[in-house]
This record gives structure tokens, sequence and C-alpha cells, in this order.
């Protein structure tokens, strides 16, 4: 689009391909169509097709199910409720808390109550239609507002605290307050939830599945099958997408099949329609905050008080730790010497509330940064020449050698949210714009448009210690081919693309001689969901670290081999030895004498011979991590992303419908591994997170039922909904501390970027008076706009 | 009559060919790819022709050559796809060699996770070869309005932009995908000519689809089965068979009657006395065949009635506009039909055919309820006629939807205003998407009727038109915000034609 730079590599002309753009590893399957998806796996001639009677009430106890007239129906299989399960029932990311099956009571529209496996589709629609379950309903809690009036909550409640902010507000010159909603998402991944199980031998049984986190369904199958992890292999070559949608809720549809494969000793899949899947699967929280911020005329925060209560949904799937990170980002950029955040998770009857890329990230940041939309409203009120809001943001970015301390006790190193801040208003021509725009404004009567920056700092590292760690393991030929396991899981953000580069890197030779390997428990035990923007800085690690050690082994091996070709030399230190091998260009060689050369497949065929082992594991466990639950005290990040985009968008003013001309982002991906991958995680990032703040809403009916379950309802942005102009830039680092290769994450970040967008709206809104801005809740959607300006 | 009839169904999927009978012919197009034939690159992600992962290119073989079309393949059956070469992603790379289009979309990470891939790779495909195969001059494409009916979550979509942007010079190369060979073609031409009647059992009900040639033919089926169902471009029934399963156990399909085809834009007929609707002296007529597609409106409404093209642009995407028919938009008297506000204030007249004759009826008069018309029972609509705007006439056509493209309106408005010295002297105004029908606003129209083109008189009735409609709540929004925005429009409209009257006049 116009202006937007071409992807920039960084090393072009130097070896290797780290840091180059190289197509991703599956793009010639996906143009062709020869990728394979869940769905697209030939079927074995016995395979049984499965799916589920779900809860057609939010909240009741089941009276009864009658599955009769369903078991009679010729060509159904298998037909399970709760009662016959035959190991645990329940099962859950951090708690077994949620029922495989519905037991007495059901819990959401949608619950799975009732398994069915038939020979085909159109027998599993007809046996669905025939089981009667008769519910008596109760009355649901459909809000988080019903959930707060009930006190029915899920977890305790959690503080962040600094300073005194009670005492600090009672003495500011300004004070605001408000309640803050902002709404859930779909993630629409476009493959819906999908596994496929096939039994195997001595009570084996191998699952297929659409999931980024294959261990925790190998670990629920085998608890709800009552065997051993060690027999349940799962497996994942790609999911279609899956944004968080798929890192724990990929589980339900996993074990569904695995109990009708072990029952029937049949293979047995699952697809999940798109209305069903909209319906039973859970979605990004919805936030209610209510806020408090103390401010001075010169717009310096004296105090912030935050309770965030989300709607988890009716199980705790993740929700604690999606609380969690909205907490550690309430402060969103700003450091801020008297705050204090608390937060509670709620019950509600919807499905639980799950992982969405941000991780409650978004939903913390959304609320400071409409009230810094309102500080800038408030104080230009009473005086147009008060600072605006990016002034405002400016003076209150965290420091960098002082005002430098999370509310959580984390010190914010190798900060550039000055530079990029003061880049991107540069870039941007934030100042005259929005001079112009406040003009236009006062006199165009059929548009109104607005304009925000919303700097972003991102925590990376999954908040829980345990899960920073991954394995990987690495296997070289006697062709010089190589093959890459590892835990991580590739959805389409290039993670296999990432560890193919930094193979091949290790090796010196082409990507092409990398192949990442289907991921599979079988290879790699014990892994973390692939999430948390973290998984090229595990798994890219642990892959790194496993190509090291077979390429020191080649090393030494190489050593020994090039003394005894020249006798004359007399034999060495070993720690000498070690860099005197070099692979260079697909081929390794004698630093001392460099004619001791010989291609790489050649070095795997002889060293093989030599008997020396070419395969390695590697392990990688982040460091200088932690974080005192007691305390809530600590450091749970590696490092923090950072950015900030400036967008403006333009409002119609009697129908509310928005669209956003043009937009700048800027952010920091540390020296990125793949300019073509980043670009397409922050600009599909970005995207998405406007689908959240603008058109993304989930509509219910008053029974609780979602109305938006499909693709004709639920409107995710469509290309003509892309900014025209879209400029965006990598900001570049040189930081010590970052994930592999100088690294950073990329696949959360940019969707808080698109936060701008909400804040430009709400700027717009203020344009045409204070009280319309202040209705604007998220998301900005034309109704919501429409409403707003009354 | 005596002719051949014919109970299969026959059509060739990239080059190859198949014959296909029975409950099989009820199957979807996706459906009897993905299982029958075991190609499975063609991707379901929505099931209702609102993504396109699923698109495919479908061509009627001629000695001219084929043009192919895109297609959402999820909601078409394979009956409607009698004498046409289906070209699906398979086809495109030969001897591992890429398309152009499929080489730029490697290069400019124009995949991701890759599910709706092939749907953009189809249609990128379809926009390069109608680009290539098109008499005129093509000015530069305007990708985001060809990939309308493509929909990614992963990309962000400027990645396929760019994409699409360095392989539009290409011609889709279908010289390596078009594989029909000359007999098939001459196979192909044949069956085009004869009808058929196909039975089944599917999904566990039997089915039966008939498919005439002649207008005669369909009028005649239709007297017989009065309890059949007509099938235009299936783009809502096939939605209605994948999301509730709804489907008539008789289908008369009408896709291959010729006279139900075409779009003129003709003299006005002079009024007459008589029942029938006249052309409501205006000047020039658009008079489209009930089988007229939306992309053959579009075109035509790009020169002829431009204020409706910029609503038809917005009509699904190319994948629903190449097979929905205006005839189906009306017939299934929606009350958020895209074309209903326009032929409302212009006055339309449709005319309906049965083997007793023909008559015309004023679009106004043909709706009784929601989802229910005056059509009878042996009755089809053969066409329709809708008035052109007058240099006099103020036509501005609106759509709010939740998303600008591939989305059903919220609220549809069409005002049309004659003004004359300043003042208002003629007034339609017609509303969708506020009550069980689209319908004129006949109380507005009246107070209108004198008063002085001001912002006030706008503001003023925008607040009895809100007044006038009892919208109802549902996904798409409130009532009141539909109260709003009708209110709203009214004087969006005068801002809009009184600086357009400005420059002018």
């Amino acid at each position: 689009m116009n202006g937007a730079p071409m992807i920039r590599d960084r090393k072009q002309d130097e070896p290797g391909t780290t840091g180059k753009t190289i197509p991703l590893e599956s793009a010639i399957g996906h143009v062709t169509g020869a990728a394979e998806f869940i769905t697209d796996i030939p079927a074995r001639s016995d395979e049984l097709c499965v799916g589920f009677v779900g809860s057609t009430t939010a909240s009741g106890r089941i009276v009864e199910i009658d599955v009769t007239a369903a078991r009679a129906c010729p060509g159904v299989a298998l037909i399970l409720t709760a009662a016959d399960l035959p190991a645990a029932r329940r099962f859950g990311p951090l708690q077994s808390d949620e029922p495989v099956l519905a037991e007495e009571e059901v819990l959401f529209i949608g619950q799975p109550v009732v398994l069915i496996a038939a020979d085909c589709p159109a027998t599993l629609d007809r046996a669905k239609n025939l089981v009667q379950v008769r519910i008596e309903a109760t009355e649901p809690t459909l809000s988080v507002d019903d959930a707060i009036a009930r006190q029915r909550f899920l977890g305790p409640e959690r503080r962040f605290h600094q300073g005194d902010a009670a005492a600090a507000m009672a003495t500011a010159p300004h004070v605001l307050e408000g309640v803050f909603h902002s709404g859930g998402q779909e993630h629409f991944y476009f493959e819906t939830q999908a596994a496929l199980a096939i039994p195997g031998e001595d009570g084996q049984i191998t699952i297929h599945s659409s999931t980024q986190g294959p261990t925790e369904i190998q670990r629920v199958v085998a608890l709800v099958l009552g065997i051993g992890m060690h027999q349940v292999v799962v497996t994942c070559k790609r999911m279609g997408g899956a944004f968080g949608g798929k890192e724990t809720q990929g589980t339900s549809p996993a074990v569904l099949v695995a109990l009708v494969a072990r029952a029937t000793g049949r293979a047995a899949r699952i697809a999940y329609g798109r209305e069903e899947d909209g319906e039973s699967t859970g979605k990004r929280h919805p936030y209610r905050s209510e806020w408090q911020i103390g401010f001075d005329d010169a717009g310096r925060i004296l105090a912030y008080q935050v309770t965030m209560h989300s709607d988890g949904g009716a199980g705790l799937d993740l929700s604690p730790s999606v609380l969690e990170r909205s907490m550690f980002h309430a402060d969103g950029a700003y450091h801020i010497e008297h705050i204090d955040i608390r937060g509670r998770v709620c019950f509600t009857n919807h499905p639980p509330a799950t992982a969405f890329r941000g991780f409650g990230g978004p939903q913390g940041v959304a609320v400071i940064e409409n009230a810094v939309q309102e500080m800038a409203i408030h104080l230009r009120e009473s005086n147009p020449t008060s600072p605006t809001a990016a002034d405002i943001q400016r003076l209150n970015l965290y420091g960098t050698d002082e005002r430098n301390v999370t509310p959580y006790g984390q010190v914010v190193h190798e900060n550039h949210l000055h530079e990029i801040v003061d880049q991107v208003l540069e870039r941007s021509d934030h100042d005259r714009r929005l001079a112009e725009i406040e003009r236009r404004n006062a006199n165009d009567p059929l548009w109104l448009r607005g304009i925000a920056m919303v700097p972003v700092k991102f925590g990376l590292s999954f908040t829980s210690k345990m899960m920073n760690q991954a394995n990987a393991l690495v296997l070289a030929f006697t062709d010089g081919t190589v093959q890459v396991s590892t835990g991580g899981t590739e959805m389409g953000q290039g993670l296999n693309t990432k560890i193919r580069q930094l193979v091949a890197d290790v090796f010196a030779i082409a990507p092409e001689s990398v192949a990442i390997m289907t991921t599979s428990t079988e290879k790699n035990n014990n892994t973390s969901p692939t999430a948390a923007s973290a998984s090229t800085d595990l798994n890219g690690a642990a892959a790194v670290s496993a190509a090291r050690t077979i390429r020191a082994r080649m090393s030494e091996w190489a050593t020994r081999r090039f003394n005894a070709k020249t006798s004359s030399d007399t034999p060495s230190e070993a720690g000498d030895d070690r860099d005197r091998i070099v692979f260079e260009d697909g081929h390794l060689f004698d630093r001392r004498d460099p004619s001791n050369r010989m291609s790489f497949p050649d070095a795997c065929r002889d060293a093989r011979m030599d008997r020396i082992d070419l395969g390695a594991r590697g392990f990688f466990a982040t460091p200088r991590i932690d974080f005192d639950h007691e305390t809530e005290k600590g450091s749970p990040f590696y490092y923090f992303a950072q950015g900030a985009t400036v967008a403006e968008v333009r409002i119609d003013r009697f129908t509310g419908e928005l669209s956003v001309p043009r937009a700048d982002v800027l952010i920091d991906v540390g020296r990125s591994i793949n300019p073509g991958i980043d670009r397409g995680q922050l600009v599909g990032g970005f995207v998405q997170g406007m689908g959240w703040v603008t058109n993304e809403c989930l509509v219910h009916d008053e029974q609780g039922r979602l109305l938006t379950t499909g693709a004709s309802t639920y409107k995710i942005p469509a290309a003509s909904d892309v900014p025209p102009v879209f400029n965006w830039d990598f900001f570049s680092t040189d930081d010590r501390v970052t994930a592999i290769a100088g690294s950073k994450g990329v696949g959360e970040p940019p969707l808080l970027h698109a936060i701008a967008v909400w804040s430009a709206a709400k700027h717009a809104l203020s344009c045409a008076s204070g009280s319309a801005a202040r209705r604007l809740h998220l998301p900005a959607s034309a109704e919501a706009i429409r409403h707003a300006l009354g | 009559m005596n002719r051949p009839e014919r109970s299969s169904v026959e059509f060739s999927v990239n080059g190859r060919p198949y014959e296909v009978e029975g409950g099989d012919v009820f199957l979807t197009a996706s459906e009897f790819l993905r299982e029958r034939t075991r190609r499975t690159g063609t991707k379901i992600a929505c099931e209702e022709g609102d993504c396109g992962s699923c698109t495919v290119l479908v061509g009627r073989p001629t000695d001219q050559g084929t043009s192919y079309l895109p297609m959402n393949s999820c909601i078409r059956f394979v009956f409607q796809l009698d004498g046409c070469d289906m070209v699906t992603v398979e086809a495109l790379a030969s001897d591992g060699r890429l398309t152009s289009v499929q080489e730029a979309m490697v290069e400019c990470h124009g995949s991701q996770c890759g599910f709706c891939t092939p749907g953009f790779v189809m249609a990128m495909t379809a926009t390069c070869h109608q680009r290539a195969t098109s008499p005129e001059e093509s000015p530069p494409v305007d990708w985001p309005l060809e990939l309308s009916g493509n929909l990614c979550r992963c990309t962000g979509y400027l990645p396929i932009l760019e994409a699409a942007r360095r392989c539009e010079s290409s011609d889709g190369e279908i010289s390596k995908w078009s594989r029909v060979t000359e007999t098939t073609r001459r196979r192909f031409d044949l069956l085009g000519n004869t009808p058929f009647d196909a039975s089944g059992t599917h999904r566990g009900a039997a089915r039966r689809v008939l498919s005439p040639v002649t207008l005669e033919e369909a009028l005649r089926i239709r007297a017989d089965l009065p309890e059949a169902q007509l099938i235009a471009g299936a783009t809502d029934l096939g939605v209605q068979w994948t999301k509730a399963r709804k489907a008539a156990a008789v289908w008369i399909d009408l896709g291959r009657v010729p006279e139900l085809r075409g779009i003129t834009v003709c003299e006005a007929e002079p009024d007459r006395s008589g029942d029938e609707p006249a052309d409501g002296g205006a000047a020039r007529v658009i008079e489209a065949g009930a089988m007229a597609t939306w992309a053959e409106l579009l075109d035509r409404s790009r020169t002829d009635l431009p204020e409706f093209a910029s609503i038809l642009e917005r009509f699904g995407g190319p994948q629903i506009r190449n097979y929905g028919t205006i005839g189906g938009n009306i017939v299934n008297a929606s009350s958020i039909a895209d074309s209903l506000p326009l032929l409302s204030v212009m006055d339309a007249s449709l005319e309906l055919a049965s083997s007793e004759g023909r008559r015309r009826v004023d679009v106004n008069r043909f709706f009784t309820a929601n989802r229910r018309t005056m059509i009878q029972a042996d009755e089809l609509l053969a066409s329709v006629r809708i008035p052109l705007p007058s240099p006099l006439q103020r036509l501005r056509l609106y759509k709010v939807s939740r998303r600008h493209d591939l989305d059903i309106a919220t609220v549809s408005a069409a005002f049309c205003l004659t003004f004359e010295a300043g003042r208002i002297t003629r007034a339609a105004i017609a509303l969708g998407g506020v009550g069980p029908t689209v319908r004129r606003l006949e109380g507005v129209e009246r107070w209108l009727i004198d008063r002085p083109c001001r912002e006030e008189t706008f503001e003023a009735a925008g607040r009895l038109a809100a007044d006038e409609i009892s919208p109802w709540s549902d996904v798409r929004g409130t009532a009141e915000y539909r109260r709003q925005v009708v209110g709203g429009l009214l004087t969006r409209y005068f801002h809009e034609v009184s600086s357009d009257m400005g420059a002018g006049e």
C-alpha cells in the first residue's frame, strides 16, 4: 500500500539465512492445496464420524437423557453419556473442572452432553436428532454484572500495587473515573476444531489433532481413557489458524474421538461445524473494569486504580493466567508511582473463555488508554491549549534510568519507548494531522475524523515460569539432510520456517536441507503449548542447542580426522580445536589448513562410519525469570517487546460506520529472523486487533445463545477494511537481552497496536462532544458509535 | 414433446469428465470434490459462501474457448455444474511448476496458516484470466474489490494484495490448467440443449431436480409440479441446505433457460390505460431477465445506473455475484434484499409468466409479507423492468452493514426525490431491514411534497421516518439503531444531494 516499505532483509550479502526473508516452509503446499489438514487425511474404511449433542440451555439440571431411539438407528456405532465414561470425567489445564460430557448439570449452550459415533455424517445427524435431553432450566448468569451481583467467581481476587494510590488520588488536582467494558472475540480460525484418533496395539492410541498443545491433549486423553501417557501419541502437522483458540480448546474434540476409538477399536474423526464451533468453544474474555485516575494540569498521572472483572465462562480454563496478564499490562506503557490493580475472574454460563492472541494484555491496556484519552478530553475541555493525548502519553512513559519499575517490581530494561513514540509521531505527521482533523471536524456535516497514538510494552514469557521450557530433537542423515522436531506447533505463524533457518545456519547448509517434522509427543515430551509469542524463543533455542551438540561432535571428529591426515601437525589442545573446524557454505574445513575441507553430506556420511552420533536433543529454559505469587512481585518477563502506532479513523456521523484511512505502526522485533514472516505477524495481528476494537461483536439472545456463530453474522475484517495507507516498520535495536539470534517475540504485540484505532474513534467522538466520547466502550462498532453520538 | 430425458448430470473437473446420477447430484460441489474425488485442496471454512475458501473456477466450454468464473463450491450443487468444466487448485501447478499467481503468493508471504489460500489463489487466477480475455482495455485492478469474496484471518491481507499486484499482468495461465478435450467440449455442447430429470436419495430423503432448457418447458413443469421449488443461483437455497438442511423434495433448476437471461436498456413504454404498471414516466428502463446475475447487472449498471453499481459492488463477493440472480433476490422476498429498495423507489415492474400467459405487477404490490409474494404456484418471475432516474430525480442508495464488504444489510435505503425551484415535487423513499418487507414510506413521501430543500426538512423527515417504521432488534442491530440510521440517512441524503446540486445549479 502507499508508502509501505518493502521487506528489508538485514543481511542480504552475509552468509546464512537467519535474518532473510525466505518463503514459508509450507507455502508451496498452501498454494497448491497439497498442505494437509485434519479433514484432508484420507479415511480408513472403518472410520467413524463423531459428533455430540450439546446443551440447548445455558444453565440447568439434567433430568433425563434418552438415547434409545438414537442407539437403535442403523449405522450408529457408539453413544456415550457422562455415566459411561471409563475413567476421569473432568479435565482442564489448571484445574480439572470441565466435564468431558455434562454430568448432573449443564453450564452453557453447546456444552457436550451426549457423544455419538456413526458410520457417516448423515447417520450422525439423524442420531443427534433422535437423542432427547430433558433439562430443568435454572436462572443463568450471563454477564460479568450478573456474576458480580450474584458473587459468582472463579478463584480469588488478585492485587498488584505500588505506592499509595488512595492517598495520591485524594490529593490529585484532577480525578476521573468510570466503568469500561471491552467485548469478547471469536478466534474465527478458518479450520474448525478437529481431531482424528487411530487405535493402536497394546492399548496405544494415536491422535492427530489441530492443537497448539499436544502434551496437554496427551495428558488428558490418558486420564480420561485411564491409560498411561506412554500409550498416547498426539501429533499436529499444522493448524488452519489458532490464535490461542487451540491452546486448550482442542482438548475436548480430541478426547471425544479418543473415547470412540478406544471403545470401538475403530478410527474416529470429528470436525466441528462452523456454528457448533462458534457456539461451544471459548473466546476472548469480555472485561468490565472500574477505573479511577488522578493527574495534574500537565497531564502527569499521579495515581491509578483499576479493578478488572473478566468473564471466565463456565470453567477455569486459562482464565487466572489471562487475568494475571491483564494485570501485568494494566499500566500500559506508563510509569505510575501510585497504582493499585485488582482483578477477579467471574463465572458465567458461557463456554469457558480462553487464550486469544494478547492473552488478557489487550484488555488491560485498553482500560488505561481509555483513561488517557479521557484525561486529554477533560483537560482540553477547560483549556484548549492543554496537553494532547499524545503529550500526556509521552510525559508518562516509563523512564530509562528512573521511573522504570513496574507495579509488580520488574525493572523495564532496554527501554526504547521514548524513541519509538517520537519516531512514530514524527513519521505519521501526527501533530499536524491532529490539528487538521480537529479543524475539519468542526465544519464537516458528514464525517468525523479522529487520530490517536498508542504505545505498547508487551511482556514476553509465559507468566507461569514452569512453562518457559522447550526441547528439540535434531537428526542429521548421511546425505547431509537434517530433520528437526520440537514441541512447537505450526499455525501459520512461521515457527517452522524460523527454526529451519536457525538450524540450517548452525550447519551452514541450505534451509531446503532441513525439514521440520510433524509435531509429535513421541519425539518431544512434556512440552508447553505454542503460545505467548514465545515459541521461537523457546523451541528455536532448543533446536539450535541440539544442532550445536551435533556440530560440536562433528567438529571434534573432523579435528581428529584432519589431524590424522596432516600427520606433521602436533595434536593441539581440545579447547583450541573447538573453533578449528569452520562450517561454511555447505562445507566444513580446517581453519588452520583450509585445504582440509569436505562437504557437509560427506562429513555426515564419514562421521557415521566412525560411529559418531548424529542425533541430539536440545533443551532450553528461559533464564532470569521469577515471580513470587505471595508478594505479587518479581520479574515474570524475560524482556518487553515495544512499539507504538498512530491510527486515523473516519466515521459516518449518521450511521456510525467507521473506516481506517491510515495507520503507522512501528514495532521492535529485535533482529528479525525472517522479516517476511514478521511483517505478516505485524499486519495480521494489527488487522485482527482492528476487528476486536471495531466490528467483531458477540451477540447473544436473552437465553444466552450466541447468535453470531458464523461468517454471515460475525464479521472479521475484509481486505477493504485494511487501511489504504498502512505504513509499518521494524524499530531496530541491538539489545543485550533478546531471544534466539537477537530476535524478539512478535505474535501478540501487533494486536495491541490496534487499540490506537479504538482510541482514534474516541478522539473523533470527543470532537462531537465530550459526553459522546465518554459513552464509547470497546468495540467501537457502528452501532456503538452511533449510540455514543446520541 | 418427445425429447431424450437424461437422468444424469455431466461435467468435468480439471478436464476429467464425470457423469453423476442419483443422490450424488444433490451434493454440494465441494462435497463432490473432497469426498468423491479426494481433491481436498478446496477448503470448507464457513459453509455459507461467506469466506471464499472453497473458491473454484467454473466455465462452460464453447468453441471460442472457456470463460471461467469464480464460484463458492460450498453452496452450489452438483446438478448446477451440468455441461461445465470445474477447475480446482490442484490443476494449477503442472510438472511441479507454479503459476505466476501461486509464485507471487509464495514470494510475498501471502499464506500463513494456508487454509484460505487455495480460495485466494483461485479468485486471483479468475481475475487475471477474465482481464486477459476481456475485449476492453482493463483499468488497474481494484484488488480489494476483486478479493472481496475472500476472507483471511491471518495475514491482514497486505501480503495477499501485494501478491495480487505482482501477478496482475499475468493472464492466469489458462493454458496450464484448462484441460477440456475437444471430445468433452462437443459432448457438453450437445448436453447444453437437453434437459435432465434426476432423482435419488440424498441424506435419507427422496429428491428430484428437473432442469428445463426452454421457458415453455419450464412453465409446463411449473404447472405440473406446483409443490416444486424454483432454484436460480442457489446463493440462498445453498445456504439453507448447508446450514439448516432445508431443501424441497423437488427442484426446478432455471439455470439453463436462455429466455430468462439477458439485460437490455431500452426506451420506456408510454403510459397505457389499464391495470398494468407502466414505466412511471421514465425515459429509459433497464430490462433484466430474472436469471440475470449480479455480475452482469453490475457491469451494466456501471454505465447506466452508477448509483446501483455502488451497491452491487458490495453484494456478496464475485463468487456470489456470478451466480446470484436478480430474480432470486426478488422472489426470495427478504426485507434486506440489496436490490429491492432501488426497485421500490423506481416503481419497477415484474413480469410473471405461467403456461397460461403473462402479467405485469408493480414491485410495490408484489410482497405480501416477510418471505411471501403474490406469485402463484404455476408462475415464475420472467423479467424485471427498472425505470432509470430522469435528470431531475436525485437517486441515492444506502446500505448500512456491520462490515463494508461481504455483509448483509442492517438497514438499506433508497431515496429518489425530484427538486424543482428549491422545492421537493416528488418523493420516493424505500427502506429495507426495518420491517417484514422492503417498503415505501408513503407518509413521509407525502409530507415532503412542496417542502423546501433544506436540512431542517430532512431532519424532520428523518424523525417522521423513524416513527413510521417498526424495526426489530436482531443480530445485525437493535431497533433503536435502525431508527437512528433511518433518521440520519435522510439528512446525509440532503447533504450529498445539495452539494451535487450546488455544483450544477
